[in-house]
């Protein structure tokens, strides 16, 4: 009995091994087409369009660094897509430029204000306390969309992606900047399988 | 892995040459870098279909832009990946945020312009890296 359960043990075990998956670390800068959908490289391809293409605008070109403040990309595709992933690689690949600053107000107005009075509740040596009210106002306010065209025809998948991104003066209300990336993906079934 | 292969193609605009212009003369260009110098294919066979030829750069306030012609040798389109590499008056790296490869395409006998600007004013020099998806 007992080396009946042993065979089975083994065998189980063995079975199990032979299914264990492989893993191996992969360049996350190559050109990604699992599938058709939204993926990696059009992160970066739009990120690299957009920051190239924004700083080539005067009032960051000749280096008065202003202040952005990352609005909304409005996610307008019928797809689940992280768009702060995206507005994130676009800020930091400026923030990198040294050009352009941001503010953090989008992403940690909580956060900042919680510490402000965190250093003003009397933990922190009043020399070096941050008071409130300093805050720099941006002047500009990067705001977009991304928009898809799906089509399908037989075994093909036609996708079509549209990212819009505007850069508008916060005191004028006026577009300064204003730039797109389109790509587009075809994807083909096979005869057999999924 | 990618066999770095430096494409020796024909190329133009390597002289510093005055060009007159309704009776002004424009002063000399600086030389600019060939593609020789600055394009890396890593794919065998795809600097067959590919000829890269004139690369010019131009500073515009603070930043290096760049842009590289490339023409499709062949009848049929060619997918092919491209990425920048950013390096300052040092050698170091720099803008790899954007260092990732993307897609490119080019139809048959149809000539393309990849461009790209310095990620930063520290930007001096750069390299184009092409190679056929997959490889």
């Amino acid at each position: 009995m007992k080396l009946v359960q042993v065979v089975c043990l083994t065998g189980v075990g063995l079975s199990f091994a032979g299914c264990a998956r492989q893993v191996s670390y992969q360049d996350p800068t190559r050109v990604e087409t699992v599938t058709e959908e939204w993926g990696s490289s059009d992160i970066q391809t739009v990120a690299d369009r957009m920051a190239n293409s924004m700083v080539r605008l005067p009032e960051i070109a000749n280096n008065s660094r202003p202040i952005v403040q990352v609005s909304t990309l409005k996610n307008k595709t019928t797809e689940h897509i992280d768009t702060k992933s995206i507005t994130d690689k676009i800020r930091t690949a400026l923030i990198k430029t040294g050009m352009v600053r941001f503010t953090a107000v989008s992403d940690a107005a909580a956060e900042i204000g919680e510490n402000i009075d965190y250093q003003q509740g009397g933990a922190v040596n009043k020399a070096t306390a941050k008071k409130s009210g300093k805050q720099v106002g941006a002047d500009y306010l990067l705001y977009g969309e991304v928009d898809s065209i799906v089509k399908q025809a037989g075994r093909t998948t036609d996708v079509y992606y549209k990212l819009t991104l505007n850069l508008a003066n916060v005191e004028t209300g006026i577009i300064e900047w204003s730039d797109e990336k389109e790509i587009r993906k075809q994807a083909e079934r096979p005869l057999l399988g999924y | 892995m990618m066999i770095a292969t430096v494409v020796a193609g024909s190329l133009v605009g390597c002289g510093a040459a005055s060009n007159t212009l309704e009776g002004r003369t424009e002063p000399p260009r600086p030389s600019q870098p060939t593609a020789s110098e600055r394009v890396v294919i890593g794919s065998p066979g795809l600097a067959r279909d590919l000829k890269f030829g004139d690369v010019v750069t131009r500073e515009e306030g603070l930043l290096l832009h760049v842009q590289v012609s490339l023409e499709n040798d062949t009848k049929s389109a060619v997918n092919f990946e491209y990425r920048w590499e950013w390096t300052d008056a040092d050698g170091f790296q720099l803008g790899d945020t954007l260092s990732a490869w993307q897609p490119g395409f080019v139809n048959g006998g149809e000539r393309k312009l990849l461009g790209s600007v310095g990620p930063g004013p520290a930007a001096r020099n750069f390299r184009l890296y092409v190679r056929r998806p997959g490889d």
